[in-house]
């Protein structure tokens, strides 16, 4: 299930796994400050991060000879962690009575 | 009640409680410190102390004071909330000083047992009276029992002011959360021949402590502290509190998997350790969006600068020390190599302070400012350069340690673990080579530097807000009422 | 029920729901998976990744499977510890002595077991087969004189490390030493990967 053959290359894994974690973040604080501000600077940049996280997931295949059941979580995970930022933000908006729509004034996160 | 002043008997009996909790939690973090120096130094000097106090000991006084100081502060904090959040008094104030210092003095013949005695004779009469050899939870049986029925006396108090008083979201939550917590605490008390079996136990009590209810724990402290000190919205708050508990135990629960890659369980932990550590570090970010949000939208006016500060840690640290550096090696390809290595460490030492040491200061700061007679304390209050500084030296010594370990992580698997197979000398032949040697040299500077911003921080507990006489400010400004939290 | 002013998705009823219902399955998913995992993982069971106490009266082996893809423990022919075959319940006993050994002597505060404990000295997951041991034939009498006094036969490549003596008994050394060839037998999803043990005589012999 799981192979042990790559040696030269787990490293660089384990750092671009932490990598993709880290652009979540910046995708997901970004992608917050687009809605918090007007400025689109913020959306592109949080756009700019999912796909630096996409790309350390797919880097990942190759890196760890994913196949079957791991190349499922690796969708999983760009679906995911592509999901998860929007619904929070969108959540603590509508928690706050903001109505789950953007606030006046806002540019939409999405633009 | 004096602005500035001491006002330790103006606080009510809980609340002097906490303050006797914070005190031995920060005497053990002193001795955590000093202790890790000693382990940290013999990777360096061998020979020193060979055979009086060996790395296990040292080691192990490390992890269990760090373990004991922070529960310290947990149940601390809650002893602080406990009368606020129910509207009454506590129910059974003897009981709760008495398990105080019942408490205490077990810790201190544990850790006395474990310096004087050290080990014994492979029996049953060993694991009773000593020390049960399995990390964290060394603390002999007779100790387990003890803190185990002290836990049941603190839930009775806790729980039975509840009772007593108002039930809320948040008391709901941490009153179900210390059930788990303590219950878990159970899974580590009995002795097995079976590796396998003991180490899965073992994980339930570790795991599942820090990875979902220590976690939920300390997202209740910091609810109610929110709704306290920045006027926070309680309905708002108490849904967050529950959010927080979906995710952190929907991935939490299950992530507990990474742990059962290599011990003789099933394969089948592979793929589930695999998946649902990867959501772990989902409400981690959740929190750090929601901080940013709450950032943005509403401009508190923090009254208590240091706690905010350190709340802002907490955020982050949980993010980075958990989420990113537990993500990296937590799938089982990448694991198989980094398992038991530096790697680990560099993983626990961010994780634990990121998450707990940063929360439990905060909370401390929180109830200085009460004792103080509620000051002000802000950025810019008389000696608030001891707070910063400790601040800063205790963060750049933790984050630089991290880096240090990481590296020595990446030696150690590359060099031991992935071309070397894991034998003996393969072990030694990591342990040799250039940068991981260095790399232990860093660790030992970087905890010189944080054990002198803990020391900083500690002369800080004692007297920050001490010369200043502004009042707080009103919580209920206009338009953070509004807005909510 | 929403509050006034709030999607449901986003009330507080609802997440209370949310959490109660996602920490109680979660926790039903964990408790069934722990009763078959326990089953599995019962010394000697049908799966046999964990073997039986009595496994120390055999050779064990390390080697790569070509259909798991990864190294797995080989149970060779009769090898008995110490030339005295033990029936299971006296494995288990000299196992189990083995085990409260290490743990009153705090062994993992040093080393790693299965690769959990601490990072001062070597895993010891397959410490019975290290090819520092030199072969199968002065195994025996190797660990014993190192347990016995680590100091005076420590080796600590060049460190300076060396692993203080922890007095064990006689008993205790053989327990010990029982205790890692048992755990040696263990079926660890091919962790440590990529290690070689020291040289034995055949693994496929009369395999009774
Ligand atoms: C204070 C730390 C420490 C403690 C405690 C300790 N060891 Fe060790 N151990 C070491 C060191 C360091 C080495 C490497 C010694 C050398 O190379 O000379 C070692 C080596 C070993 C080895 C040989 C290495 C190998 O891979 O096979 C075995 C077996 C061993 N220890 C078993 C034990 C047992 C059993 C205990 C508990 C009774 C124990 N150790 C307690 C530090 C420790
Ligand atoms: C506050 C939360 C956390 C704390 C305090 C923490 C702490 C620790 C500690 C101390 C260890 C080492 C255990 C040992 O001594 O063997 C460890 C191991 C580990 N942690 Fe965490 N952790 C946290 C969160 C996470 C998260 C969110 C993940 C995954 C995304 C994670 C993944 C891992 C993995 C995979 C290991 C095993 C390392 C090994 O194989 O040796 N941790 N954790
Ligand atoms: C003066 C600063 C410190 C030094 C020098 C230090 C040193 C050490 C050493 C040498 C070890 C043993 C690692 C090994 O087995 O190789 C260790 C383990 C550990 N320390 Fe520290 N430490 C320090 C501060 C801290 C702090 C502040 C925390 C947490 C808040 C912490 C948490 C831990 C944990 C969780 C472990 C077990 C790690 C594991 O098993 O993976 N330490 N420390
Ligand atoms: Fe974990």
């Amino acid at each position: 299930m799981v192979d042990p053959g790559r040696i030269h290359t787990f490293a660089g894994a384990a750092l671009i796994g932490g990598a993709m974690v880290l652009f979540g973040a910046g995708y997901a604080i970004f992608h917050a400050l687009a809605g918090l501000s007007r400025s689109r600077r913020f959306a592109y940049i949080s756009l700019v991060s999912y796909a630096a996280l996409a790309a350390c997931a797919l880097a990942l295949v190759p890196l760890l000879d994913l196949e079957g059941w791991w190349l499922g979580l690796i969708a999983l995970l760009l679906i995911g962690y592509f999901v998860a930022p929007r619904f929070i933000w969108r959540l603590s908006l509508a928690v706050h009575g903001e109505g789950g729509g953007p606030p006046e004034g806002a540019a939409r996160p999405e633009d | 009640m004096t602005l500035g002043g001491i006002n330790y008997h103006e606080l009510s009996f809980a609340q002097r409680l906490s303050v006797k909790y914070f005190t031995v939690a920060m005497v053990l973090f002193l001795a955590q410190m000093l202790f890790g120096l000693l382990a940290g130094a013999q990777f360096l000097w061998p020979d020193f102390l060979f055979g009086v106090l060996d790395f296990n000991v040292n080691r192990m006084v490390h992890i269990n004071a760090m373990v004991v100081w922070m529960l310290y502060g947990f149940i601390g904090s809650i002893f602080w909330l406990v009368e606020d959040e129910s509207g009454v008094p506590l129910v059974g104030p003897r009981i709760a000083e008495a398990t105080f210092w019942v408490l205490t003095l077990a810790v201190t013949v544990v850790v006395v047992v474990y310096l004087v005695v050290q080990s014994g004779p492979g029996n049953q009469w060993t694991l009773w009276l000593i020390n049960e050899g399995r990390e964290y939870i060394e603390a002999p049986r007779w100790a387990d029992i003890g803190i185990v029925l002290c836990m049941v006396a603190i839930f009775y108090n806790v729980a039975g002011t509840f009772v007593a008083g108002r039930w809320s979201g948040i008391s709901g939550v941490l009153v179900l959360d210390l059930i788990a917590l303590a219950g878990l605490y159970l899974a580590g008390m009995f002795y097995t021949t079976n590796l396998p079996m003991d180490q899965y136990w073992w994980w339930w009590v570790i795991h599942l402590w820090v990875e979902a209810t220590w976690e939920v724990l300390v997202g209740c402290i910091m609810a109610w502290g929110l709704i306290k000190t920045l006027g926070a919205r309680r309905r708002i708050v108490t849904t967050w509190l529950y959010i927080e508990v979906a995710l952190m135990f929907g991935s939490g629960i299950l992530g507990l998997g990474h742990h059962y890659f290599w011990i003789g369980t099933p394969e089948y932990w592979l793929g589930i350790g695999g998946f649902f550590s990867a959501l772990e570090p989902i409400p981690l970010v959740a929190m750090v969006v929601h901080a940013v949000y709450d950032a943005g939208r509403h401009s508190f006016r923090s009254n208590n600068h240091p706690a905010l500060a350190w709340l802002i840690a907490h955020a982050f640290g949980n993010f980075l020390g958990a989420g990113v550096w537990g993500f990296m090696q937590t799938l089982p390809q990448i694991n198989m190599y980094t398992h038991g290595t530096q790697w680990s460490s560099s993983h626990g030492h961010l994780a634990f302070f990121g998450a707990y040491t940063t929360i439990v200061v905060a909370f401390i700061y929180l109830a200085i400012q009460r004792l103080r007679g509620d000051v002000w304390m802000s950025a810019g209050m008389d000696g608030a350069w001891r707070w910063k500084w400790a601040l800063a030296l205790l963060h750049i010594g933790m984050v630089g340690m991290s880096i240090a370990l990481l590296i020595a992580g990446y030696e150690q698997s590359f060099v031991e673990r992935a071309v070397g197979g894991s034998t003996w000398q393969a072990y030694f032949a990591g342990q040799t080579q250039p940068w991981f040697v260095q790399a232990m040299w860093w660790r030992m500077a970087f905890g010189v530097l944080m054990t002198a911003g803990l020391v900083l921080l500690l002369v800080d507990f004692l007297r920050a807000g001490a010369q200043e006489t502004r009042p707080i400010k009103s919580l209920a400004l206009p338009q953070a009422a509004a807005a909510g939290g | 029920m929403a509050e006034p002013g709030t999607e449901w998705w986003a009330s507080e009823s609802f997440w209370r729901k949310c959490a109660i219902f996602v920490t109680a399955f979660m926790a039903l998913v964990l408790v069934l998976l722990t009763f078959h995992t326990l089953t599995v993982i019962a010394a000697g069971s049908e799966a046999g990744r964990v073997p039986a106490y009595s496994v120390i009266n055999h050779r064990i082996g390390y080697e790569f499977d070509d259909e798991r893809n990864h190294m797995v423990p080989v149970i060779g022919p009769v090898a008995p510890l110490f030339g005295e075959a033990l029936d299971e319940e006296a494995a288990r006993a000299l196992v189990d002595h083995g085990k409260l050994t290490v743990q009153a002597r705090n062994c993992m505060n040093c080393h790693t077991l299965l690769g959990n404990g601490a990072y001062y000295a070597p895993d010891l997951t397959k410490a019975w087969l290290d090819p520092g041991w030199g072969n199968e034939q002065a195994r025996e009498l190797l660990m014993t004189m190192f347990l016995k006094d680590p100091p005076a036969n420590a080796r600590t490549f060049g460190t300076g490390r060396r692993m203080p003596n922890p007095h064990l008994t006689d008993d205790e050394v053989r327990a010990v030493i029982a205790y890692l060839k048992w755990m040696s037998a263990i079926d660890t999803n091919g962790f440590p990967s990529g290690f070689t043990p020291l040289p034995q005589g055949d693994l496929r012999g009369d395999a009774s």
